[in-house]
């Protein structure tokens, strides 16, 4: 009896392959010094410039943070985003910003109440953190909408962000932004949301930006090295696909044999 | 002792734990104790309950504080005053005949779901008109997008086929063949991302973990 599950062979040692590759940029990174110079993404630059312009007009700055729960499959888009969450949070305290953050979801409320308590408290403004900095509007994904839409004009916002796992709410509420006249940064990592976010937002994220997202509002080292291990793993993933490619062409099934072991 | 417990140091061995198990059961799951999975996905359904009522405690007593706000508009104070009572009522009808008692299925089946309907058909009116302002052709690229869209959109409406035959073999090459493809580099790169993530949180290299930085 084989000690590893039959048919899952193969996506351990790709598992681990990946895993090792990450480890290596994030040591190169660290502890050799070499930090890879990663152009950062336009969205996470329109972030800090459009903060800045909400206090310049003095206009509140919106967070979503998507829908679903974290102990859902959507729990790691929903950690990447609280990384955005906290880097924002910080942003706003920092320059003074209103900042209002709301949630469909009553799982991640306290969640992102205590992350943004602590950014707040990080910058030195605890004092600007109020009940209406974080706010639960409904779970119910419509009456989310029309609440959040309400929100919006009555705030008359002047940034929505709305990075994360969203539904068929995602181009409601950035039509809505937008007919208050603010900026919208998006980020989706669901195929099946990316077009909407790329026609309503006017910066935003695709795929794995959205994981690396932390990385880049970070610029640590470590989290950088980890993204020169992802272009290693990407690599490694289009070598196997020309591989394949080659293989199936001249007529080998063994690379598609050997990826079901 | 209490810098201990607001460190980030409990829930990283919590994760670490998660991990080892729930891995160890898919790859190992011949000779790993299934039980302990099963425990451990038992728990997360558990703790996810507990932030439930974490969340509504939080959110129940905003609501009450923002009805007492002298300087909010006088509706929203009320509507958070009612939502207040309705809250307590529906979880005081809930706690005394249970969640399956004819007089909670009453008021979720005559009060609460006619209202999330009337909310969704009103909303969804504004999806249509939102679709249609959002789409728009404002560079290259999504003149492009615009376009497939438009030959994917009369591959499945039946007036496509009405009006040219060929909109059926044009648009399932764009679903099959650019659109898949596209759609699995995206997909390549967000699991990439995903494990990534998950070694920097390993590593207690993530701001979810309290003060990890």
């Amino acid at each position: 009896m084989s000690i590893i599950v039959e048919g899952r062979i193969l996506q351990l040692v790709f598992l681990l392959g990946y895993s090792l590759l990450i480890l290596y940029g994030i040591n190169r990174s660290v502890n050799q010094g070499k930090v890879p110079n990663i152009r950062q993404p336009a969205a996470i630059a329109a972030i800090e410039e459009h903060v800045g312009r909400a206090v310049e007009m003095g206009r509140p700055v919106l967070f979503q943070t998507g829908i679903g729960d974290v102990s859902s499959n959507a729990g790691a888009t929903h950690m990447a985003m609280l990384g955005v969450l906290d880097y924002t949070a910080k942003l706003a305290a920092n320059k003074e910003a209103k900042f209002i953050c709301t949630t469909p979801s009553p799982t991640l409320y306290p969640m992102a109440e205590e992350i943004i308590r602590n950014s707040f408290l990080t910058e030195g403004k605890p004092d600007l953190f109020t009940d209406d900095t974080i706010q639960f509007l409904s779970n119910q994904q419509m009456s989310y909408c029309s609440a959040v839409m309400h929100l919006m004009k009555r705030e008359n916002i002047s940034l929505n962000i709305q990075i994360g796992f969203f539904q068929a709410e995602n181009l409601i509420t950035l039509e809505a932004a937008k007919d208050s006249g603010a900026v919208n940064i998006g980020g989706a990592v669901r195929t099946l949301r990316i077009p909407g976010m790329a026609f309503g937002c006017d910066y935003f994220l695709m795929g794995e930006e959205v994981f690396a997202a932390g990385a880049f509002c970070s610029r640590d080292p470590l989290r950088l090295g980890s993204l020169l291990g992802q272009d290693l793993c990407k690599l490694a993933a289009i070598i196997v696909i020309l591989l394949g490619f080659v293989l199936v062409a001249a007529g080998s099934d063994f690379l598609v044999n050997l990826l079901t072991i | 002792m209490s810098d201990l417990f607001r460190s980030s140091r409990i829930p990283l061995i919590l994760i670490w734990v998660a991990v080892l198990i729930i891995f160890g059961d898919y790859f190992f799951g011949g000779v790993f104790n299934q039980a302990f999975s099963t425990l451990t996905v038992e728990w997360t359904v558990i703790i996810a309950n507990i932030a439930i009522i974490v969340g509504g405690i939080s959110i129940l007593l905003r609501s009450i504080m923002v009805s007492r706000r002298s300087s909010v508009d006088i509706v929203e104070r009320i509507m958070h005053g009612w939502q207040v009572v309705i809250a307590v009522f529906i979880f005081a009808i809930g706690t005394a005949f249970g969640t399956t008692s004819g007089t909670y299925n009453w008021l979720y089946t005559y009060i609460l779901l006619p209202s999330w309907r009337t909310v969704y058909t009103i909303i969804i009116f504004f999806m249509a008109t939102a679709s249609y302002r959002a789409f728009r052709a404002r560079s290259g690229p999504s003149f492009v997008m615009l376009i497939c869209g438009i030959l994917v959109l009369l591959r499945n409406a039946p007036i496509g086929m009405r009006i040219w035959p060929g909109f059926y073999s044009i648009g399932t090459w764009i679903l099959d063949v650019v659109n898949m493809s596209g759609g699995r580099a995206i997909m390549i790169g967000s699991v990439v991302g995903a494990v990534s993530l998950l070694i920097r949180i390993l590593l207690g290299k993530e701001k979810i973990l309290g003060e990890s930085e």
